[in-house]
């Protein structure tokens, strides 16, 4: 253990840069988060009295064919979302670098679909998907000869989920390539240099040199991406409402409709609850993962 | 050897067209198909990338039917309140937590990491009841407060691993100089953190832009409204949505966020060529 | 003009802002009354609203109401419930009479509507049934209805010709001319399958037509079932309807484009309501030259609702806080039963939910309307309020599968049944 601590600071003084942050953060997150929990042991629709029930919504979620399906996409969306935004956010970083001019234009352009709100994001592409009328991406797959293909993706069950977790990675894989190329940029151009000299071709000084130098970054991101996707919600309420059926539900969306659709209070917070669990469990394991590779790496 | 020379430069300029065309599309799309006529859109979604006509009565009946102007004064006013109040409290907060090391710091640093996971719904109910307790419902803090809140947990956690890689003995030879923890902190750490804060505002910004759920429920006065809710000014009786001024709309709020990030974009390169950071 | 006001706002924008900054928030005024509403700001009910408020102002200068609007509805009845849940709904709220108000008022949070309304003297003003939409079973009245609204089928008169059609008289006519229109290289019937009540409509018709509204009744408490001969009919006709009549993936096309599909050409038949009436006329008030309806078809001679019984209601209620319903309001709401019809009719071409006469120079489409509605005997009540919002929830769902051909009408049914188990049981 490196021990980090700066001569001659007194414990305090790390407590008083520490405060301000930690009660914001306690009065607004945390404390939330109690009641939460204190509502879920009971039932209430927001009016009555609230009346004690022990663990029945949580035994409740067991049975819930809607509350399992939401489970298994909402799996889905984080793995292959966080899949997507990291290798897609480090194509781009890695492309970005690699070219010499209109890095600066080229950069904000990337960036385009991050800075569209998540709203407006989604009402695009609901119009580009419409197959009737047809929209763009029926219209483009007529035109090039693969008519066949065309379809109404937003009513296709089989397709909703994947098509709601590539619009939300879209949207927000430049955040990660923006990070990515961040910490590229910043590393020392000598070891590269060095590399260079010996022989290493691009794509070995890629995976060799730079990816292990910012590793510490990769692993940040990583949880930041997983915990980012676990919470997913606007893109797909607004596409697809969770529909059809519960093809595109997720834990989120689900949760949203039982507390404020409803009522039921003491149901949906148990489903936050079980979210905010899940996602502690999923982050602990990541971050337990990297730590792991950073120790023998 | 040739060929492959030549991969290794066309390759990435490839992929850059490739990536530039997939980014830019949705904005070319939304340009151009607020640039269509009520009766063409109502034919059906636009499919056109090169608008046919050249019609900006979207952006008039945009700018009648809403004000979108006061929306966008609204929704930066917020933007910078909480992004500044964000960064005030997360940068030093960070810096103690992995430069100072007091005793129970990775524990407060997990802590705030909790905030990662929690879903903003679980909170609207709490938050509402206490900002009508502090009196400050309907006011910009109602919706700054809260997402200080929620943002504080990224921008630490963010800060936290920049700060790793700044060199122990930078700040202890600062406050060998003579530099109290205050000082060290404010003239050493703080201008080497240009770039995490920038990464940080940048990160940040994206999610408070586009914040909907709060302005919507904290907020009760049009004064107040913010871009993203007043998109919702387009929606009539049953949901019916105005889409020629719905677009038009998405088109002016998103100009301000690009002239942005051209900015800081020139704000990193020059943080970049100074030097002033080097792992 | 436009912009100097829009720069007038900003700067008063920012000037409150920076007052409520300094002094926290702002305190109500005395007599000025917050309506949150989910009607459309520049449709006919807010607009005649705002005038009448206008117009008592004059004999009663203190007097005022801000409006809030929030039109989309989800958003809406999100910040309804939170404001609920806190002990501060605003003095008047949009709201219908579905099992969550009835927790509202079993809460003693808003004011009997019935009781003022014959405590004033205006009962008799509205039109009945806009009236009965808004009530519970138990008969009582806890919301103002403000406009009238019939259903109809509309269609394009050209279309029906090309396919050699006749108006459909029965629900097989009906699905009959689905077939036939789809013969001729048309969308039959365009339907927001992303909104939920359209879907609910047409599922509904069979049962209605059969049983009338004893089915909904019946369902809602587990008395009757989905999986019996006539939930199964509902069932059995709105997949039909789904794999023949609706456009392809109805079950994301939104309000917009279901109607705009039609006033564009690109389906023959719409169902829609009164309150659309305005999208569907010529600049002269009548109804657009390659346009006509029709009303819900009947089974056969055994229906036990007649053909001109159709799903007539009045749309989102009002309701009144129980504290804010002063002598003040009292008298501000006589004014307003007797100027609203007026102004809502008159100047912005609605259709209010009191009593309007019928006048020769009014638009022969607003005449026959008016005629229809007062020859309802009974109309269909609406499942989506009188269900649970879990069952509706569900409904939601099973209707788009089912609609798409992935669920067969028993699974529907079982699904449907198992919900309003749940509901009953917990009650």
């Amino acid at each position: 253990m490196r021990k980090n601590q700066l001569l001659g600071t007194p414990s305090w003084a790390g407590w008083l840069f520490v405060a301000p942050a930690l009660i914001m953060f306690t009065a607004v997150v945390i404390i939330p988060i109690a009641w939460s929990f204190y509502l879920s042991l009971g039932a209430w629709n927001g009016l009555s009295k609230w009346r004690f029930t022990g663990g029945v919504n949580y035994l409740n979620m067991l049975d819930d064919t809607v509350f399992r399906q939401a489970l298994v996409n909402n799996v889905f969306f984080s793995l292959v979302g966080s899949l997507i935004q990291l290798v897609i956010g480090m194509t781009m970083a890695v492309s970005l670098i690699s070219i010499a001019k209109f890095r600066n234009i080229v950069r904000v352009a990337y960036f385009l679909p991050a800075v569209i709100s998540s709203v407006a994001i989604s009402q695009i592409f609901v119009q580009l998907l419409s197959a009737d009328p047809e929209g763009f991406i029926n219209g483009m797959l007529r035109s090039m000869g693969l008519g066949e293909n065309t379809q109404p993706f937003l009513s296709n069950t089989s397709l909703t989920l994947l098509i709601v977790t590539t619009v939300d990675a879209y949207k927000f894989c430049a955040i990660y390539m923006a990070i990515f190329y961040s910490a590229l940029v910043s590393l020392d151009q000598d070891v590269l240099a060095a590399a260079e000299m010996d022989g290493a071709n691009r794509l070995q000084q890629l995976f060799l040199i730079r990816l292990p130098l910012i590793w510490a970054t990769i692993a940040a991101s990583v949880v930041l991406v997983v915990s980012g996707t676990l919470r997913g919600f606007d893109i797909p309420f607004v596409m697809t409402g969770g529909g059809p059926g519960t093809s595109s539900e997720l834990v989120s969306t689900y949760m949203y409709k039982t507390l404020f659709r409803q009522s039921n209070f003491g149901y949906g917070s148990a489903i936050a609850i079980f979210l905010v669990i899940e996602c502690l469990l999923i982050v602990a394991i990541i971050r337990k993962a990297f730590s792991a590779t950073e120790k023998t790496g | 050897m040739l060929a492959r020379l030549k991969l290794a430069t066309w390759l990435p300029i490839l992929l850059v067209i490739i990536f530039l065309i997939i980014q830019v599309f949705p904005i070319v799309w939304v340009v151009s198909a607020s640039l269509q006529t009520p009766e063409a859109l109502a034919r059906g979604p636009s499919n056109r990338l090169i608008p046919d006509s050249l019609y900006f009565g979207n952006y008039v009946r945009a700018f009648e039917t809403s004000p979108l102007l006061h929306y966008l004064l609204n929704s930066t006013i917020i933007a910078v309140l909480t992004i500044g109040l964000t960064i005030l409290l997360a940068a030093p907060a960070a810096y103690a937590i992995e430069k100072l090391r007091f005793g129970g710091s990775r524990v407060v640093l997990n802590y705030f990491l909790l905030g990662l996971m929690i879903p903003v719904f679980v909170a609207l109910l709490p938050i509402f009841q206490s900002l009508g307790f502090l009196g400050i419902r309907n006011s910009y803090w109602a919706v700054v407060l809260p997402q200080v809140g929620f943002q504080l947990p990224v921008a630490i956690y963010l800060y936290t691993s920049f700060f790793r890689g700044i060199p122990n003995e930078l700040l202890e030879a600062a406050s060998i100089d003579g530099a109290g923890v205050f000082r060290t902190f404010w003239s050493v750490a703080v201008p080497l953190s240009i770039n995490a804060t920038i990464t940080i505002v940048v990160y940040n910004f994206i999610f408070i832009w586009n914040e909907f759920v709060f302005a919507n429920t904290f907020l009760t006065s049009d004064a107040l409204k913010t871009l993203p809710v007043g998109l919702n000014d387009f929606v009539s009786d049953m949901g019916r949505r105005d889409y020629g001024a719905t677009y038009a709309a998405i088109v002016v709020s998103v100009l301000p966020t690009i002239a942005l990030y051209l900015f800081l974009n020139r704000r990193i390169i020059d943080s970049m060529t100074a030097g002033a950071v080097r792992g | 003009m436009v912009r100097n006001m829009h720069a007038g706002r900003t700067l008063a924008g920012v000037a409150t802002g920076a007052l409520i900054l300094a002094m926290g928030a702002v305190a109500a005024q005395a007599e000025t009354y917050h309506y949150l509403t989910a009607k459309s700001m520049d449709g006919p009910v807010i607009k005649a609203f705002i005038d009448v408020v206008a117009e008592y102002k004059q004999t009663h200068p203190d007097f005022d109401v801000t409006i809030e609007n929030i039109p989309d509805r989800p958003a809406y009845l999100q910040k309804v419930k939170i404001l609920a849940t806190s002990g501060e709904l605003p003095e008047l709220f949009d709201a219908d009479a579905e099992p969550y108000f009835e927790d509202i008022v079993e809460a003693g949070l808003v004011a009997n509507i019935g009781e003022i309304f014959d405590e004033i003297g205006v009962t008799e003003k509205f039109i009945p049934f806009t009236l009965d939409y808004e009530r519970f079973d138990d008969g009582s009245l806890w919301l103002i209805p403000f406009e009238a609204n019939v259903e109809y089928f509309y269609y394009h008169k050209d279309m029906f010709e090309q396919a050699g059609l006749e108006l459909p008289k029965t629900i097989d006519d009906f699905l009959a001319s689905c077939t036939a229109l789809k013969g001729a290289g048309l969308t039959p019937i365009s339907v927001a399958g992303k909104e939920g009540w359209p879907m609910y409509r047409y599922l509904s018709m069979p049962s209605w037509r059969r049983m009338g509204n004893e089915f909904l009744d019946k369902l809602k408490v587990g008395e009757e079932s989905m999986a019996s001969e006539v939930g199964l009919e509902d069932a059995r006709f709105f997949q039909e309807l789904g794999a023949n009549c609706f456009q392809q993936g109805f079950a994301s096309t939104d309000y917009t484009t279901a109607l705009n599909m039609f006033l564009s050409g690109q389906s023959a038949i719409y169902y829609v309501g009164t309150w659309e009436i305005a999208s569907l006329l010529d600049e002269n008030k009548a109804l657009r030259d390659d346009i006509a309806y029709f009303k819900m078809p009947i089974i056969d001679g055994n229906d036990v609702t007649g053909p001109n019984d159709f799903y007539a209601h009045s749309g989102i209620g009002t309701a009144i806080r129980a504290d804010a319903a002063t002598d003040e309001l009292k008298d501000f709401l006589s004014f307003m039963v007797e100027r609203f019809g007026d102004i809502s009719h008159n100047t912005y071409g609605g259709l209010p939910s009191t009593k309007i006469e019928m006048t020769d120079d009014m638009p022969a489409i607003y005449r026959d309307i008016l005629t229809d509605m007062a020859a309802v005997s009974d109309y269909a009540r609406v499942w989506d309020v009188k269900l649970d919002a879990a069952t509706v929830d569900t409904l939601f769902r099973q209707s788009q599968l089912l609609g798409l051909g992935e669920i067969t009408p028993e699974q529907f049914a079982q699904e449907i049944d198992r919900s309003i188990q749940q509901y009953a049981s917990g009650q």
